[in-house]
């Protein structure tokens, strides 16, 4: 008589077919019959019971293919308002580029530029040493100077 | 709501999805559910975190349809999905949070489960007998490593063959059967304790 199966050799039986040799030492052995059946049979009422454990009736079953169904739904029409918002989105952006004002033109500058020169130099001439009582007569002296001049251009 | 479903999944499904998308996603959900919320019930022992977890299952194998390329079954992809979620909800902070504050009590799952037994197979003594030894397997199995306790699963409750757990698991075959080795060594264990 062959010494009883290992441990191993127990456990495989639970999931592959013995083999010829493991076969004839069963036949055999009551011991390992007996190791073998006890827990081939608490496994399986094991299983028993984790299914009976989950079983639920027919409406719970039903309750969840029916919100699984409207979850799926309502994230389907979620995606058309989201590319609407997008695309007005983007023609707010396009709108704004296409409107935005244009950069003031190079002759309005120029008009800009020599009106502030002036500007300086009446205020540097105002702001120079010319006593007080004199300012209006170098201002008037300044005026026409510079009427001579553009005369003369 | 079943036609809407099943239109969308027509007009919106890739190619490579033919297979599924030819299938009514509605049916494809009726003859799955039962057995999803069971493994994530087993994997869980929680049904409320069950039951939400079979529902975002589905709603996940939907959206990723696209990637369903046929290789596998259905319900193996659908067991890869039912099991990835379960490892993502142990290892969501908010689980260990509420694990912490509230820790949950298994003996009220073990009683039901061992209660589960048919009553007039065995004699009283035998149907006692057999509860204890239900509920050693289950207390082994709730000793497991995390991977071990899906092996166990899918082999001695879902009855999925070797090959099937290493394609849904993506491990080595080799793998299954040692980890299959060591869960039944612990739970032979427990069970022989439970008899004596």
């Amino acid at each position: 008589m062959n010494p009883h199966l290992s441990e191993s050799e127990l456990n495989a039986l639970l999931w592959e077919e013995p083999s010829a040799g493991t076969s004839e030492h069963l036949a055999q052995c009551a011991e390992c019959r007996r190791e073998r059946e006890l827990i081939a049979g608490s496994l399986a009422a094991f299983r028993s019971g984790v299914q009976q454990y989950a079983l639920r009736d027919e409406f719970f079953w039903s309750a969840q293919r029916a919100r699984i169904a409207s979850t799926i739904a309502a994230r389907a029409h979620q995606t058309v308002p989201t590319l609407a918002w997008s695309m007005l989105a983007g023609l707010i952006v396009l709108g704004i580029v296409l409107l935005r004002p244009a950069k003031p033109s190079a002759v309005r500058q120029t008009a800009y530029d020599q009106d502030y020169a002036l500007l300086v130099v009446v205020e540097q001439t105002v702001n120079s040493e010319v006593p007080d009582a004199l300012a209006p007569a170098t201002l008037l002296a300044y005026e026409m100077n510079r009427t001579v001049k553009t005369r003369s251009k | 709501m079943a036609d809407i479903v099943t239109g969308m999944l027509a007009l919106e499904a890739a190619p490579d999805a033919k297979s599924l998308a030819e299938q009514d996603f509605d049916q494809i959900v009726r003859l799955h559910q039962r057995r999803i919320y069971r493994i994530l019930l087993f994997l869980l022992k929680d049904p409320d975190a069950a039951e939400n977890l079979t529902q975002e299952c589905f709603l996940r194998a939907y959206q990723k349809r696209s990637s369903f390329r046929g290789e596998a079954a259905v319900e193996t992809w659908l067991t890869r999905i039912a099991i990835n979620l379960a490892r993502d909800y142990f290892r969501s902070k908010r689980h260990g949070f509420w694990q912490k504050l509230f820790p949950r009590d298994d003996r009220g799952e073990l009683r039901d489960i061992a209660e589960q037994i048919p009553d007039g197979r065995v004699s009283a003594e035998g149907e006692l007998l057999e509860r204890e030894r239900v509920a050693a397997v289950w207390r082994a199995a709730d000793r497991l490593s995390p991977q071990q306790r899906e092996v166990f699963l899918l082999r001695f409750v879902e009855e999925m063959s070797l090959r099937e757990i290493a394609a849904t698991l993506q491990i080595e075959l080799g793998t299954v059967k040692s980890h299959l080795s060591r869960a039944l060594s612990s739970i032979r264990t427990h069970v022989k304790g439970a008899g004596q």
